[in-house]
């Protein structure tokens, strides 16, 4: 069940001739570039081509050059690179704005001009034209993805309009990329746009992948150990470490497993390393799913360092924002990391903070900070479907802190201690997550924490809602939102 | 000696007096009491020698800069020598020992 990249080849499919995506059909070789190997494309210019290199990448596309035929194909520059060979430039191939699956033209330049050209440029770029763009509901996009995969609760990126080299000519299809954390797999596919079926799906996983057994929530509502994959570990895979995380014990050596198997007795303290791995993963992916690609990708997630039973942190977990850096210590002796949404909860400041810097007000307890616990109780409860913040940490089924209590409301003037305030906070949000449905909710809550900052307010954070819903969702949403808040209002 | 410490804020917003006197312990959460139970005496031997530490080890006093989830906790341990008041929070370089004797208070208060 556990091998290496077990799982993935339920998600390597190929219905297409791919011919025309691995050739350069239709490119004509001009002067000063030559072909330098036997095979394959690599050009090379004894004299550099001293001109500006988006119109070189244009010049492999075989078109006539007319001002009415560049409105419609084109190139985009869609990397750069600086290195001790020069600067590196990739163009993608374009019909009518939409990227050629597999056309790129790589431009090599030193300081006297382009000196190489490598990649898969199409010569023939206006007979892949597959005419007027689809506008397919994106929705019904990622519908029968998620059917071709038998897929439930698919998180993956909007579908995006890309034209497919069929044959000598084209067709329109959608890129979607997804990710199944339980298969180890990073899924990028595509499907044709008339019907929707599938052309191309391809597992891009590289990372190695762990195995271990853990708790799936936390020792108190779900007591059976289940196996999981730790997917997203660097290769060779011996450490609990990847591009996005690093977990190791606050004092005293790491685990080191050069089977892959982080299996351990949870009587044994190097127990809580796999697990927390595995809750920060989960963590994460919810995040990826919300948020756009660059937030995960930068500081503190390159990767987060995590901590375990710090001996620093007695009765705590916390996240300090300048160090990048998570704590998880003891509750008497029942672990923090042990907790799904306590682990969450701490990776939410994460977000918050790479955000809108919440949690970096002047001075506690201030209402941007029982925002922040808001949040992440919140993001906590969402990621989960469960408004408990750490039963398990607190001993009690109820939660230490309950989104779905009746009774929490804002105190006067929304002063007090930041937990108890953020916890109202959390209350409104998961109220307006019982009306609305996750996906709006989410989508609401994490577009509307670019509009705040360290002095914001309950009643801005508010006003951040309905902006948000009003620009994506022409404020379907407004009455839910004030009906949410208003019932947790200060007592006039 | 006698060993108080009131725990502040931390993921699950504290406000906690814990009391260590005459070999009984007291957990009062945000003003209302957990009730007090008798220490065995080798958990009371050990935060005797654990606050002895504590009061020799001293507090940190670095700027924790911001963090979220942070605690702060004051201490008083009253001895024969005086009484001797520390304060710490999250992130402040305090010893291991006072972090110590305040783990080991979460441990035998049940908290």
């Amino acid at each position: 069940m556990f091998g290496p990249g077990a799982g993935s080849e339920r998600y390597e499919r190929v219905n297409a001739d791919l011919a025309p995506l691995l050739g350069t059909p239709g490119v004509d070789v001009e002067a000063p570039f030559a072909q330098a190997g036997r095979t394959g494309f690599f050009l090379l210019a004894e004299e550099p081509l001293r001109e500006d290199p988006a119109a070189v990448s244009a010049r492999f596309a075989g078109l006539p050059e007319s001002g009415a035929v560049a409105t419609v194909y084109g190139t985009r520059r869609t990397a750069l690179r600086r290195t001790a060979t020069g600067t590196h430039e990739r163009f993608a191939q374009l019909v009518r704005g939409a990227r050629v699956v597999g056309a790129d033209v790589d431009l090599h330049e030193d300081d006297r001009g382009v000196y190489g050209v490598t990649g898969r440029p199409l010569g023939d770029l206006q007979a892949r034209d597959p005419g007027a763009r689809p506008a397919l509901d994106p929705r019904e996009v990622l519908r029968a993805c998620a059917e071709h995969f038998d897929l439930t609760g698919l998180r993956a990126t909007p579908p995006e309009p890309v034209v497919f080299p069929v044959g000598d000519g084209g067709a329109w299809a959608y890129e979607v990329r997804f990710r199944v954390p339980e298969d180890a797999a990073d899924v990028r596919v595509h499907l044709r746009a008339d019907d929707l079926s599938l052309l191309l799906a391809t597992n891009l996983a590289l990372a190695a992948t762990g195995r271990a057994r853990v708790y799936p929530v936390n020792p108190l509502q779900t007591p059976e150990l289940v196996p999981v994959e730790l997917v997203g570990l660097e290769e060779p895979g011996r450490l609990l470490r990847g591009p996005s995380l690093d977990v190791a014990p606050a004092s005293g050596a790491r685990i080191v497993r050069a089977d892959r198997d982080f299996t351990a007795d949870p009587a044994d303290p190097e127990f809580d390393e796999p697990q927390v791995f595995h809750h920060a993963t989960r963590a994460l992916d919810y995040f990826r799913g919300l948020t756009e690609p660059p937030l995960l990708a930068a500081a503190p997630f390159t990767p987060m360092r995590i901590f375990v039973r710090d001996p620093g942190s007695p009765d705590n977990a916390y996240y300090s924002p300048d160090s990048g850096e998570v704590h998880f210590g003891l509750f008497g002796d029942r672990s923090s990391a042990r907790c799904a949404s306590v682990v969450t909860h701490e990776l939410g400041h994460a977000v918050t903070d790479a955000i809108c810097r919440l949690g970096r007000a002047f001075g506690r307890n201030s209402e941007s900070r029982g925002l922040s616990e808001g949040f992440s109780d919140y993001f906590a409860a969402s990621q989960l479907d469960d408004p408990r913040l750490g039963p398990y940490i607190a001993d009690d089924p109820h939660g230490a802190r309950n989104a779905s209590d009746a009774g929490l409301r804002f105190p006067r003037g929304f002063q007090g201690e930041e937990h108890d305030t953020g916890a109202v906070w959390a209350a409104v949000l998961w109220g307006l997550h019982g009306r609305t449905g996750a996906a709006v909710a989410d989508r609401l809550v994490i577009e509307s924490l670019d509009f705040l900052g360290p002095t914001s307010t309950f009643e801005e954070a508010r006003t951040a809602l309905h902006t948000v819903d009003q620009r994506l969702f022409g404020s379907q949403h407004g009455d839910a939102i004030d009906a949410e808040f208003d019932a947790r209002a200060p007592a006039a | 000696m006698r060993i108080e410490v009131h725990q502040r804020g931390g993921i699950l917003g504290l406000d906690r007096h814990v009391v260590v006197a005459d070999g009984t312990i007291e957990v009062i959460d945000k003003g209302r009491s957990r009730g007090a139970r008798t220490l065995d005496p080798e958990e009371a031997e050990r935060l005797d020698a654990l606050a002895a530490g504590a009061a020799d080890a001293g507090a940190g006093g670095a700027d924790p800069g911001p963090v979220s989830d942070g605690m702060s906790a004051e201490i008083a341990i009253e001895s024969h020598a005086g009484v001797h008041r520390l304060s710490v929070c999250t992130g402040d370089g305090s010893p291991a020992e006072v972090w110590a004797l305040i783990g080991e208070l979460g441990r035998a208060s049940g908290a």
